[in-house]
C-alpha cells in the first residue's frame, strides 16, 4: 500500500517535472519565436470569430426551420379544426354516439397524416368523463404537456397555441416535438410533430458546419504561418548574418531578393557591411603601415646609434681629460644612449609581438631556478635600494615548458620595478606550484597602486606619476612586454596594488606549453591584504 | 507584425465577403434536369396509421354506473396492459385480460349501464346491450348474436371511493367491447397452415389485440407457434413441431429482413414447410419483405433455397391456389345452350351444350367438367366439355332424395371433387363427387348443417374451408365458415361459425379470394335491394362493393385476381334483359359499375 502510494506520488512529481518542463519550453518557444505568437494569435482570435458565427448560424438556422415547421403545423391545425368544426360542433350534440363521431374524426384526420408518420394527432372531448380522447398511432397523450392543455383550456376557442415537448410513445424512445393545439366548442385538438427529421438536419448541418469552421481556422493559421514565414526568415537570416558579421566575418553578405521592405532591408544591411569592412580594413592597414614604420626606425635607428655609440664611449673613456662640464656631458650622453638603446630594443620586442613574429622557444626547465637566477640578477640593484630580497620556494622542483630566456626577463623585469617601487621594504618572491600551473609572485611593500592602475601597468609607456622624469626607471614598455610573454606561454600576468599597502605581480604558467590555464596556484591578492577592499578580485576571472 | 496582421484582416475579410457573395446565392432551384425516382422504401412499420383511445383513471367521487362506464371505456385500451382499467379495480380482484383475451362484442351504442341497488357500501351494476360475437381465446371470431347480460358488484375503496369488487365470471379473463372498440383495438392477421395434402396454405384468420407496432411481427410469431385456432386445428396441418418458441427478443426486423430465431425444438419439424408459413404470415406486415430462419441462433434454409427468403420462393403455396397468379376469365351461357367466355370483355363461344340452358352451372377448376342443376333445381346434371366444340352431353348425376329437396348450386374444390347440398324442410345433406366416381351422400355426422336449409355452399381454392349460406327457422339467412377434413375416404364438413351478423339477409356468395368473400345481402331488414358486400372471413367489418347498384342484381361472381361480375337488370331501354357489370377500376372498391356485356349469371371455375 506504502509502496504503491510512493510510486503514484512518485508518478505525479515526474508527471509536474514533465508539464513544468513542457510548459517551460513552449513558454520560451513562445518567448523566441514572433512566427509562433502570431500563429496562436490567429488561431484563437479566429477560432473565437467562427465560433461565435457558428454558433449564430446555427442559431438563425435552428429558428428558420423551426418557423417553417411551425407554420406548417399552424396551417395543419387550421385544417384541421376546420375538420371538427364542420363534423363535430356545428351537428347537433347526439350523445349516444358523441364518441363514435369523434373516432371517426380521429380516423379522418389520422389518415391525412400519411404513411410517412409526419404528425400524430390527439383529438379529445372535453365533455366525454370516460375517455381522453383518441390519439394516433403509439403516440401517448401524456406528449400534450400539461402548460399547452391549460392555455388551450383557457385560451380563446380557435386561437391557436404552440410549444416544444417531448413525444412519448409507447414502446419506443421518446422524441422532441413540436406541439400546437386548439379548442372548438369543447373538443380539444392537438397536433404533434416529432422533430426528428429537423433532428437529423440540424445535426448535419451542425457538423459541416463545424468541418467548415474547423477547417477556416486552420486555414487561417496556415495562412499566417506563410505569411509571418515570409516575414521572419529575412530578419532570421539578417540576424544571422550580423552575428557573422559581428564575429569578423567581414565578407558577410545578405542577399537581395525582390525590391520589398525586406530586399531594402538587405540592401542596407549590406551597405552597412561594406562600410565597416573598408573602414575596418582602412584601419588595419593603417596599423599595419604604423607598426612596420615603428619596426623600420627603430632598426634605422640602429645603424647611426651604433657609431654614436662608438663615440659615446670614446668620449666617456676619455671624460676625464674634458672639462667638468663637458666630462658630465658625456656621462648624461652614455647614460642616455643606454636608456635608447635599451629603448629601441624593447620597440623592437614589441613591433614583433605587434607583427606576430614572436615565437615560443619552449623546454621543461624548473621554475625555481629560474627565480634564483633572476634575483641572482637583481640582488645588486636591492642592495643598493636597501631592499632584501625573500625568497619563499616550494621544497620539490616546479617544472614546467617555458622559454626560459622569456620567463626570467619577465622576472627580471618584475623584481626590477619591485625594486625600484620597493622604497627599500622588503620584496617577497613566491613560487608556487599545482597539477596543472606553476605561478611566481612578486610582493613589494610601496606605493601600492591606485584604484584603476592595476590594470594600466601593463599599457605602453604609462606611468605611475606623469610628473616623474623619463629620465629615471625604465623604458615604459617592460609591463607590456612581459604581459605579451606571459600571454604567448597561454599563462596570465597580473597585478595587484592598493595604495600605501604596496603590490603584488603573479605570473601564472601552464605546466605544459600551450595548454588552457583553468586556475592560478597563487592567489592574487596576498593574504595578509584580504581584509582591505578588493575591488580588482573581478580581475581575475577577466583574464 | 502590423503588417502581417493588416494583410492577415484583409484577407479574412475577403474571404468572408466571398463566403457572403456564396450564400447570397444559395437558393432553391427553380428548373433543371428531369430526373428520375425510385419509389420510397418503406422500411418504417407505419404503413396503416391508426387511433387509440386514451383511457382516464376513475375520478373522484364517481357514482357506482360511472365506474362501470369507466371501466369499460378504458378496458378497451390495451395500453401498458390495461393499467388504467385496472385501477377501476379492488386491488384484490382478479382480471387477466393480457395477452389473449376472450372478447364479447356488442353492438355499438347498445349497452346499457343499469344502477340496480346500493346499501351501506355495497353496489350492483347491471350492463346489458346486444351481443355480436364473441373472440375467443384464440383469436377466432364466432358471429353469435344474443343479448348481453353482466353483473358488476361494487363496493367502497381505500378514501370511500367506488370500485369494482366482483367481475361477472365471463370477464375475468375477458373484456365486453363494442364492435367500435374492437376493430379499434384488434388486427384481424392470418396465420397460414398447411392443407392436409401440404400442398396449399390455409389462412386461419384470428383477431390480435393491438399493441405495440413495433411487436407485431414477435406478437403474429408467437401467435403462429401456438398454432391454428380450435375450429381449424384439425382440418389443417402445422410444421411448427409442438413446444417450439421464439427465442431472444423475438423477430427483428432489419432492411425488410425479418430474422426469426426458433428453440431447438424446431430442428425437428420441416424447415422449408415451416419457411412457408412464416414468410406468408409475416408477409402481411409491409416492413417485411424477406426472411431469415434461425434455429437456436444458427440460420437454416430449405434445400433450394437461400438464407434469405423471398415471398417468391414460397409462391407455389398461395392458398388462392396454384393459379391464383393468373387472371381467369369468366363464363357465360349463351342463347341455345351456348357456353361462351370472356375474353377480352367480349363473350367467345367455347363449347354447346346439349340440354340448353344450365341453372346455376359452374366449372370445375381445371375446366374440363361443367356441371348445373335442372330446370325445378331438384337434380344436378354434369357433363365433361368437349374439347373439339361439338355439343356437350349432360347426364344427371343426382336427383333430390327427399321431397321438395333443391340443391345449391355445384361448387368444385381442388382436386376435382363436386360438392352440392340437398336442402328440404329445414334439413340438408350434403352430396360430393369424387371425380370419376358415383356421387355419395356424407353421413349426417360429417355435415355439420344437416339441421338447417342450406341455400349456397360455395368451397374456398385451399380445399379446406367451406362458405355456406344457412337459413335457419326464422328465414334468417347467415354465412357460415365451416371445416373440411378428409380422413382417408370419409370426408366430413363440420363446425361452421357464422362470421358476421351483420347482413340479415343473404342471397349468393362466392370466395373473392382466400380471406375474403364476395356477397350479395341486405344489411338492414327494410331495405328490399340486394347489394353487393365483401365479407372477410375472418369476421371483420364488412364493406360495400361498388358505389350503389347498377340495377336490380341478380348472381355475384368472384374468383382471385379476377373482377367481381354481377348480373343486373340496368334501368333504361333493355331493361328486360340482364347485362354483366363489373367495377371501372377493379382496385377501387367504391368506383362505379360498368355494364359492358348483355347476359345473366357468369360464373368463375370453382
Amino acid at each position: 500500500m506504502k509502496a504503491w502510494k510512493r510510486f503514484v506520488r512518485r508518478c505525479l512529481v515526474r508527471l509536474r517535472r514533465v508539464v513544468r518542463g513542457g510548459w517551460r519550453r513552449s513558454y520560451a518557444r513562445w518567448r523566441r519565436s514572433i512566427q509562433i505568437r502570431v500563429v496562436a494569435t490567429t488561431l484563437l482570435i479566429s477560432a473565437i470569430v467562427v465560433a461565435v458565427l457558428g454558433v449564430f448560424l446555427m442559431q438563425q438556422i435552428t429558428k428558420a426551420l423551426l418557423d417553417a415547421k411551425g407554420k406548417a403545423a399552424m396551417l395543419q391545425l387550421d385544417e384541421g379544426l376546420g375538420v371538427v368544426q364542420q363534423e363535430l360542433v356545428s351537428v347537433s350534440p347526439d350523445a349516444t354516439d358523441g364518441r363514435e363521431k369523434l373516432e371517426n374524426v380521429a380516423n379522418n384526420l389520422k389518415a391525412r397524416s400519411g404513411p410517412s408518420g409526419l404528425y400524430e394527432v390527439y383529438l379529445r372531448d372535453t365533455t366525454d368523463r370516460f375517455t381522453d380522447g383518441f390519439t394516433t398511432n403509439e403516440l401517448r397523450q401524456q406528449s400534450v404537456p400539461e402548460r399547452l392543455r391549460r392555455e388551450v383550456a383557457e385560451g380563446r376557442a380557435g386561437a391557436p397555441e404552440r410549444t416544444y415537448g417531448e413525444l412519448a410513445y409507447i414502446g419506443h424512445e421518446p422524441v422532441p416535438g413540436l406541439i400546437v393545439g386548439s379548442s372548438a366548442g369543447g373538443f380539444e385538438l392537438y397536433y404533434l410533430f416529432p422533430l426528428t427529421q429537423e433532428q437529423q438536419t440540424l445535426t448535419f448541418v451542425q457538423r459541416t458546419l463545424i468541418g467548415v469552421c474547423a477547417a477556416l481556422v486552420l486555414l487561417l493559421a496556415a495562412v499566417a504561418a506563410v505569411v509571418t514565414r515570409q516575414v521572419v526568415i529575412p530578419v532570421r537570416l539578417a540576424a544571422q548574418a550580423a552575428e557573422r558579421l559581428a564575429a569578423g566575418r567581414l565578407e558577410e553578405r545578405m542577399k537581395v531578393r525582390g525590391e520589398d521592405d525586406l530586399a531594402l532591408l538587405a540592401t542596407s544591411f549590406n551597405g552597412m557591411a561594406a562600410n565597416l569592412q573598408e573602414k575596418i580594413v582602412q584601419l588595419e592597414e593603417l596599423s599595419q603601415v604604423q607598426r612596420q614604420f615603428v619596426s623600420d626606425v627603430s632598426h634605422e635607428l640602429r645603424t647611426p646609434l651604433t657609431t654614436i655609440r662608438i663615440a659615446a664611449d670614446l668620449m666617456y673613456e676619455q671624460r676625464d681629460q674634458f672639462e667638468p662640464a663637458v666630462g658630465r656631458s658625456a656621462e648624461l650622453l652614455q647614460n642616455q644612449l643606454e636608456r635608447f638603446e635599451s629603448l629601441l630594443t624593447d620597440l623592437l620586442e614589441i613591433s614583433r609581438y605587434d607583427a606576430g613574429a614572436a615565437t615560443l622557444d619552449a623546454e621543461s626547465v624548473d621554475v625555481r631556478d629560474l627565480v634564483l637566477r633572476a634575483v641572482g640578477d637583481t640582488e645588486g640593484l636591492a642592495e643598493r635600494k636597501g631592499s632584501k630580497l625573500v625568497l619563499q620556494l616550494p621544497g620539490e622542483p616546479c617544472m614546467a615548458e617555458v622559454d626560459w630566456r622569456r620567463v626570467e626577463r619577465i622576472l627580471r623585469n618584475l623584481l626590477v620595478n619591485a625594486v625600484e617601487h620597493g622604497e627599500g621594504k622588503d620584496i617577497v618572491v613566491i613560487v608556487a606550484a599545482d597539477r596543472d600551473a606553476v605561478a611566481v609572485g612578486v610582493r613589494d611593500h610601496g606605493v601600492g597602486l591606485k584604484p584603476g592602475e592595476a590594470q594600466m601597468v601593463f599599457d605602453r609607456f604609462w606611468r605611475a606619476d606623469p610628473a616623474r622624469a623619463r629620465t629615471t626607471g625604465g623604458t615604459g614598455l617592460g609591463l607590456a612586454i612581459s604581459r605579451e610573454d606571459a600571454r604567448l606561454h597561454g599563462g596570465w600576468l597580473q597585478a595587484w596594488g592598493e595604495s600605501g599597502a604596496g603590490s603584488q605581480f603573479r605570473l601564472s604558467l601552464p605546466r605544459v606549453a600551450g595548454a588552457e590555464l583553468r586556475g592560478s596556484p597563487l592567489p592574487l591578492v596576498p593574504p595578509g591584504a584580504e581584509l582591505a577592499p578588493t575591488p580588482f578580485a573581478h580581475l581575475e576571472m577577466g583574464e | 507584425m502590423t503588417g502581417t496582421w493588416m494583410r492577415m484582416s484583409a484577407r479574412v475579410s475577403a474571404l468572408v465577403s466571398v463566403v457572403g457573395l456564396l450564400a447570397a446565392c444559395a437558393s432553391v432551384p427553380t428548373g433543371g434536369r428531369v430526373t428520375g425516382g425510385r419509389p420510397a422504401e418503406r422500411t418504417e412499420p407505419f404503413d396503416d396509421p391508426y387511433v387509440r383511445i386514451v383511457p382516464v383513471p376513475p375520478g373522484r367521487d364517481w357514482q357506482p354506473s360511472d365506474i362501470v362506464n369507466g371501466f369499460l371505456s378504458a378496458s378497451a385500451s390495451f395500453d401498458d396492459g390495461h393499467g388504467v382499467a385496472r385501477e377501476y379495480l379492488l386491488r384484490e380482484v382478479r382480471w387477466w385480460p393480457e395477452p389473449w383475451p376472450s372478447v364479447t362484442v356488442y353492438e355499438n351504442g347498445s349497452l346499457e349501464v343499469i344502477l340496480s341497488r346500493t346499501e351501506d357500501g355495497q353496489a350492483t351494476v347491471q350492463v346489458t346491450g346486444n351481443q355480436l360475437g364473441i373472440i375467443r381465446f384464440d383469436g377466432q371470431y364466432e358471429a353469435e348474436p344474443r343479448s348481453v347480460n353482466e353483473t358488476f358488484h361494487l363496493a367502497k375503496g381505500p378514501q370511500n371511493q367506488w370500485r369494482i369488487s366482483q367481475l361477472p365470471t365471463s370477464l375475468t379473463s375477458g373484456l365486453l367491447l363494442s364492435q367500435r372498440d374492437v376493430d379499434r383495438a384488434f388486427r384481424t392477421m392470418n396465420l397460414y397452415f398447411f392443407a392436409p395434402d401440404g400442398q396449399v396454405l390455409v389462412p386461419n384468420a384470428i383477431f390480435l389485440p393491438l399493441g405495440n407496432r413495433q411487436d407485431l411481427p414477435s406478437q403474429i410469431v408467437r401467435a403462429l407457434l401456438k398454432g391454428p385456432t380450435v375450429w381449424l386445428r384439425s382440418a389443417v396441418r402445422n410444421s411448427f413441431p409442438p413446444g417450439t418458441r421464439l427465442l431472444g427478443d423475438g423477430v427483428r426486423v432489419t432492411d425488410g429482413v425479418a430474422t426469426v430465431n426458433l428453440s431447438r425444438e424446431a430442428a425437428r419439424g420441416n424447415i422449408a414447410g415451416m419457411s412457408a408459413q412464416l414468410m406468408w404470415t409475416l408477409r402481411q406486415l409491409a416492413e417485411v419483405k424477406y426472411l431469415k430462419l434461425e434455429i437456436d441462433g444458427k440460420a437454416r434454409s430449405p434445400g433450394g433455397v437461400g438464407p434469405t427468403q423471398s415471398p417468391e420462393d414460397w409462391r407455389a403455396n398461395n392458398p388462392d391456389g396454384a393459379t391464383g397468379g393468373s387472371p381467369q376469365q369468366a363464363y357465360l351461357q349463351g342463347p341455345g345452350g351456348r357456353l361462351d367466355q370472356l375474353f377480352a370483355d367480349r363473350p367467345t363461344p367455347v363449347a354447346t351444350l346439349e340440354n340448353g340452358t344450365l341453372s346455376d352451372p359452374s366449372i370445375s377448376l381445371d375446366r374440363r367438367v361443367i356441371a348445373g342443376l335442372g330446370e325445378a333445381r331438384d337434380r344436378v346434371v354434369m357433363g365433361e366439355l368437349a374439347i373439339s366444340g361439338g355439343p356437350t352431353r349432360l347426364r344427371t348425376v343426382i336427383s333430390a332424395r327427399h321431397r321438395g329437396g333443391t340443391f345449391t348450386s355445384p361448387s368444385w374444390d381442388r382436386h376435382g371433387t363436386m360438392w352440392t347440398v340437398e336442402s328440404a324442410g329445414g334439413r340438408s345433406w350434403l352430396w360430393i363427387k369424387l371425380s370419376g366416381k358415383p356421387p355419395v351422400r356424407v353421413a349426417d355426422t360429417g355435415w355439420g348443417l344437416s339441421g338447417y336449409n342450406v341455400r349456397e355452399l360455395r368451397i374456398a381454392q385451399d380445399g379446406v374451408r367451406a362458405a355456406a349460406i344457412v337459413v335457419d327457422g326464422e328465414r334468417r339467412a347467415q354465412i357460415r365458415i365451416g371445416r373440411i377434413e378428409r380422413n382417408g375416404s370419409t370426408v366430413t364438413a363440420g363446425e361452421f361459425l357464422p362470421i358476421s351478423s351483420e347482413l340479415v339477409d343473404v342471397a349468393h356468395l362466392a370466395w373473392q379470394d382466400a380471406d375474403e368473400l364476395a356477397v350479395l345481402g341486405r344489411l338492414q331488414r327494410t331495405t328490399a335491394q340486394m347489394l353487393p358486400y365483401r365479407v372477410p372471413v375472418s369476421g371483420g367489418k364488412i364493406g360495400g362493393i361498388g358505389f350503389g347498384a347498377p340495377g336490380e342484381i341478380g348472381s355475384i361472381s368472384a374468383a382471385p385476381n379476377a373482377p367481381v361480375l354481377v348480373s343486373a337488370k340496368v334501368p333504361g331501354k333493355d331493361s328486360e334483359n340482364d347485362r354483366v357489370c363489373r367495377l371501372t377500376d377493379p382496385q377501387d372498391r367504391l368506383s362505379e359499375w360498368d355494364c359492358f356485356v348483355a347476359g345473366h349469371d357468369p360464373f368463375y371455375p370453382g
